[in-house]
């Protein structure tokens, strides 16, 4: 979003100010903004805003966890939850409507900071499956996360 | 001799006549117009969380004679 004085007389000054809603942007990111004028010279001039945008909580390697396998030999899978603030994070429960194919148990790593969450299958039958872990946490800026889980069980 | 002093001199007088013409005949042209000028064109934000909003205000200069219009701003 861009505001500017529209006019600016001889030997004046104006503001270009230029906004981001960082909601929108991961990581390092580079804003380009033209600003066209009726200076015969040059018509155009651009202005960049560069910078780095950190998530309150990370999950590594992603907030995606695939369960393949053969039934009652599915490998579980984990990831972690990084709080990213200064402030220790507490999670406060986790849900989830995919209780009948999987079971989840959550460790401290280091604690208010890291945690592993750990997911086992538990099909009885064979077959796909897709649903969500619901994690929420004590943090108003993020109460909760949410991971993809994709199951696909054999029968050999 | 004395015609070939003279032309010499001609000659001489002529150079120095254009010589000292065309430097005072040259001027700059005048400025005419907007010149948009900026100090700083780019900005760099120090790390900050998700959800933040981030502004910053570049300042704009007109160093001509004219009146400087901003038309639009665009960005990507």
């Amino acid at each position: 979003m861009a505001r500017y004085d529209r006019v600016i007389p001889p030997g004046g000054k104006g503001n270009i100010t230029l906004s981001i809603d960082s909601s929108s942007v991961r990581g390092e990111f580079e804003k380009k903004a033209i600003v066209w004028s009726d200076d015969l010279e040059k018509r155009s001039v651009a202005l960049y805003l560069t910078g780095k945008v950190k998530p309150h909580i990370s999950l590594k390697p992603g907030g995606y966890l695939s369960l393949w396998g053969v039934k009652g030999r599915v490998p579980s899978e984990h990831l972690e939850i990084i709080n990213n603030h200064d402030k220790p994070l507490n999670i406060n429960c986790i849900k989830s409507v995919l209780k009948d194919h999987v079971r989840w148990t959550l460790k401290e790593v280091k604690s208010g900071y890291v945690y592993k969450l750990e997911v086992v299958d538990i099909s009885k039958t064979t077959g796909d499956y897709t649903g969500h872990l619901y994690v929420r946490t004590d943090n108003p800026l993020k109460p909760e996360l949410v991971i993809i889980i994709n199951g696909h069980v054999s029968e050999k | 001799m004395k015609s070939d002093f003279l032309r010499t001199s001609v000659v001489l007088f002529c150079m120095i006549a254009i010589f000292v013409y065309g430097s005072l005949s040259y001027s700059a042209p005048p400025e005419v117009g907007p010149i948009i000028h900026f100090r700083q064109t780019s900005h760099t934000f120090p790390i900050v969380f998700e959800g933040t909003e981030l502004t910053h205000t570049f300042v704009v200069s007109n160093k001509g004679t004219a009146t400087l219009n901003i038309k639009k701003v665009t960005h990507s």
